[in-house]
């Protein structure tokens, strides 16, 4: 009897030791971080991508309405800028800003990168605009990781063109280098053949049949200026001469892959159109714009407009079948001088 | 005494384990949350959480940030790369994780090395110092504010890195203090609770054992032990004595008289009993002892079987030990010793009358030895005459009191539970049956079951009792 009891009391005291020591054991580990998967995905989510179009489109609107170009500064950059502040130069002058192109801010696709390092840019398509204009094409880039995403460059796209498919915003989409071949023809190169077919026409330039060109394209555009302007009555009299001649920026190249493995170009064109009449004669401005970037200089007999033109451009991959594609373009004066 | 002990420390332990539930689950729950903070080291505005502190221990966190009053403070949450990618090559001190519950680990950022392509690394470094992380557009979140800032973040999948900067010229870079709600459970409360109070219970239950064991261990130390001097010592043996000693010298044992004489009439040969009966009867004897102290006592049915098992249990730990002792019947003459002392001076006392059959020269032969036996052991103990004193004077009060009382006591049977010690001797004399016969072992037999008891008991009841209550107390 004595001896069960002690044993039992032994267990009992045991019990309690036990049952203070897990007490005391109560004082768990702390959880040790456990890093997640590193991010493959996008870099903006589309909320933050659209906010950041948000905040550009505000921008950009607080600059029309003040015809501020310096206004501009902290969201458009790159060739966007350059065109912009002289669109907006341009309409202080002739105070109408109708010749300012209308950029929307809704967009209806999003293309978002998915690089890790900086620069990144960032697509946007709009909604057509209010007087059913075609979509605008936008690039935002984000040039190092302290700036801002800022316009970079946008391009109204062709009527009926057909644009290549690209990854879902969720997933993100690979920004191509200028010098990626694993495309028909790097971006690089295919902005500087574009040049050349708008330089020469699709007739004359021997990349033309590397391009499959709509008939509202830049190079038709120019040619079909060009072709104005020599048809012009007495053009022939005053010993015209007319030329025309574009050429790809080199740095001003961006591209991001599309989903059928192509890639999708944006970049600027450097433009420059020379007329030239007989000594005596005089050359007047084609075009509004033209008038107000030319200002109140005198008319003489050499007429040069430079351009700054955005082009986007669908390059296929190296193995289909498919032709380099204009997709839009902005052909906008910036500067003339006689 | 070790049962009683170990009683004593499984209860104690039992209570303790009960308030060691409890105050797991009261004072030593944890907080409901967890808050942690991080002191930044080195230089640099900026501190920065390692992926996965936020969700450290919860998805839902608050940042609170504190930097010198009315500096800004912006706190902001972005992807690792692209926290890692704003810093640039400044210096930053590093969130590591928690050292302990309170307190945050804190390194001091390695300038990363360049990544291939990341050419605005230059730029960043060059970057005034107190710059302000707000407004980028890589941010999913971002707060600022003077002096000190406070953002929430849920955690989602992902390396999502925490960056809080003290802005402006001379900035210091902010103390972090990160905040997660947790689930507090109390998983020591019950197993604790109901541990303690199995101890408890046992301890208890062993404690009373113990205690009822000493109890009657001193109870018969006492009788043993203060009757050492003479009487009890003479008591003990007395009955065996007055049994086997063939209690023919009646006349010269102080006890025989009452007990032998008086009912030598009935059994015509009480010397011969002993020898045979001695051991056959032992038991029998020890019962009618018993029964014959607790059902006489209690005059009620439910008492007897009390006192059977008291006197069973009392009797087994008694009958190994001290065989002499466990015949208890032992004990009862030094305790009638005294009252025949009393019974002496107080012939009108109850019980008398049933003695009175006895051959008065009994009576008159034994008072006159027994007395100056008797009154040494009240003055050796007086104690016990007090006893016996309020054991009257209850009984007293027991006979006035109507029967529907006593009824009601018998009933509840609260009677014998509280009745004090009483004088054995009363009963003694009376129960002291001769067991040998047939007639006696009846006698014991009913005084046992309390038959006959109740006509008599009227008048001799109350000091009958008492013993029994002693018994049973």
């Amino acid at each position: 009897m004595n001896r069960r009891t002690t044993r039992r009391g032994l267990a009992a005291v045991s019990a309690v030791v036990v049952g203070s020591v897990l007490l005391a054991g109560c004082t768990e580990d702390v959880p040790q971080p456990q890093a997640g998967e590193p991010f493959d995905g996008p870099v903006l989510t589309e909320e933050q991508e659209t906010k950041v179009l948000s905040a550009v489109s505000s921008t950009v609107q607080k600059a029309d309405k003040k015809l501020d170009p310096a206004a501009l500064k902290s969201r458009v950059t790159g060739p966007a800028l350059e065109v912009r502040a002289s669109q907006l130069d341009v309409a202080k002058s002739r105070d109408d800003s109708s010749l300012v192109t209308e950029i929307p801010d809704e967009s209806q696709q999003l293309v978002i990168p998915t690089t890790s390092t900086w620069p990144r840019t960032s697509y946007s398509i709009t909604v057509p605009t209010e007087d059913l204009e075609t979509p605008r094409l936008v690039a935002f880039e984000q040039d190092s990781a302290r700036a801002a995403y800022k316009m970079w460059s946008w391009v109204q796209l062709l009527p009926g063109v057909v644009m290549p498919a690209f990854a879902d915003a969720g997933i993100g989409s690979e920004a191509v280098a200028s010098d990626d071949d694993s495309l028909a023809a790097t971006p690089a190169d295919a902005l500087n053949q574009y040049a050349d077919v708008v330089t020469l026409g699709s007739e004359e330039s021997s990349f033309a049949k590397g391009f499959d060109l709509p008939e509202e394209d830049l190079a038709a555009r120019v040619q079909g200026d060009a072709k104005n302007v020599r048809s012009t009555p007495g053009f022939e009299d005053a010993d015209g001469e007319f030329e025309a001649k574009f050429s790809a920026r080199k740095d001003d190249i961006r591209s991001v892959r599309t989903a059928d493995g192509g890639a999708l170009v944006m970049g600027a064109l450097d433009g420059r159109t020379t007329l030239t009449v007989e000594e005596e004669g005089e050359v007047p401005p084609f075009t509004e714009t033209q008038k107000a970037l030319l200002g109140d200089a005198g008319l003489t007999n050499e007429l040069e407009v430079e351009y700054t033109d955005m082009v986007a451009l669908y390059v296929p991959a190296k193995d289909s079948d498919e032709k380099i594609r204009p997709l839009g373009y902005s052909h906008v004066a910036t500067a003339a001088s006689n | 005494m070790l049962q009683r002990i170990l009683g004593g420390v499984l209860v104690l332990l039992g209570l303790v384990a009960v308030a060691l539930g409890v105050a797991s689950a009261t004072v030593w729950r944890d907080s409901d949350t967890v808050v942690a903070t991080a002191e930044p080291v080195g230089d640099g505005t900026m501190v920065v959480t390692d992926p996965g502190v936020l969700g450290l221990v919860s998805g839902d966190v608050t940042v609170s940030a504190k930097g010198p009053e009315g500096q800004p403070v912006t706190l902001v949450v972005g992807r690792d790369v692209d926290v890692l990618g704003w810093i640039g090559k400044d210096p930053y001190s590093r969130v590591t994780g928690l050292e302990d519950w309170d307190t945050l680990g804190v390194e001091a950022g390695a300038a990363e090395e360049t990544p291939k392509g990341e050419k605005d690394a230059e730029k960043s470094a060059a970057a005034p110092s107190g710059a302000d992380p707000a407004g980028n557009d890589m941010w999913v979140a971002q707060t600022s504010d003077d002096g000190s800032a406070t953002l929430r973040w849920s955690d989602r999948p992902g390396r999502w890195t925490l960056l809080a900067a003290g802005v402006g010229k001379d900035a210091q870079a902010p103390t972090l203090e990160l905040t997660w709600p947790r689930t507090v459970t109390t998983p020591y409360l019950w197993p604790a609770v109901g541990a303690g109070a199995v101890l408890v219970v046992l301890g208890g239950l062993l404690f009373v054992l113990g205690t009822r064991r000493a109890r009657s261990r001193r109870d018969d130390a006492p009788r043993r032990g203060t009757g050492a001097a003479s009487p009890t010592g003479t008591a003990a043996e007395g009955p065996d004595a007055a049994a086997g000693d063939d209690a023919a010298p009646a006349g010269t044992n102080p006890f025989v008289p009452v007990g032998a004489t008086a009912w030598s009439p009935a059994s015509d040969t009480p010397s011969d009993t002993p020898s045979d009966g001695s051991d056959g009867s032992s038991d029998l004897e020890a019962d009618a002892a018993s029964d014959e102290d607790g059902p006489s006592g209690s005059g009620t049915a439910e008492v007897p079987m009390a006192g059977r098992l008291l006197r069973r249990s009392r009797r087994r730990s008694a009958a190994p030990q001290e065989p002499d002792a466990a015949a208890v019947p032992d004990a009862a003459p030094a305790g009638w010793a005294a009252p025949g002392a009393d019974a002496a001076a107080d012939p009108a006392t109850a019980w008398s009358p049933a003695v009175a059959p006895v051959p008065a020269e009994a009576p008159a032969d034994a008072p006159a030895p027994s007395a100056p036996e008797a009154r040494p052991a009240t003055g050796a103990t007086p104690h016990l005459s007090r006893r016996e004193l309020r054991a009257q004077e209850e009984a007293r009060r027991a006979a006035e009191q109507g029967g529907v009382t006593r009824m009601l006591r018998a009933i509840t049977g609260s009677i014998p539970a509280v009745r004090p010690q009483a004088p054995d001797a009363p009963a003694a004399p009376a129960q002291d049956h001769d067991l040998s016969t047939p007639a006696g072992r009846a006698a014991a037999w009913r005084a046992t079951w309390g038959f006959g008891q109740t006509p008599g008991g009227g008048s001799a009841g109350p000091d009958d009792h008492r013993p029994t209550d002693g018994e049973n107390r």
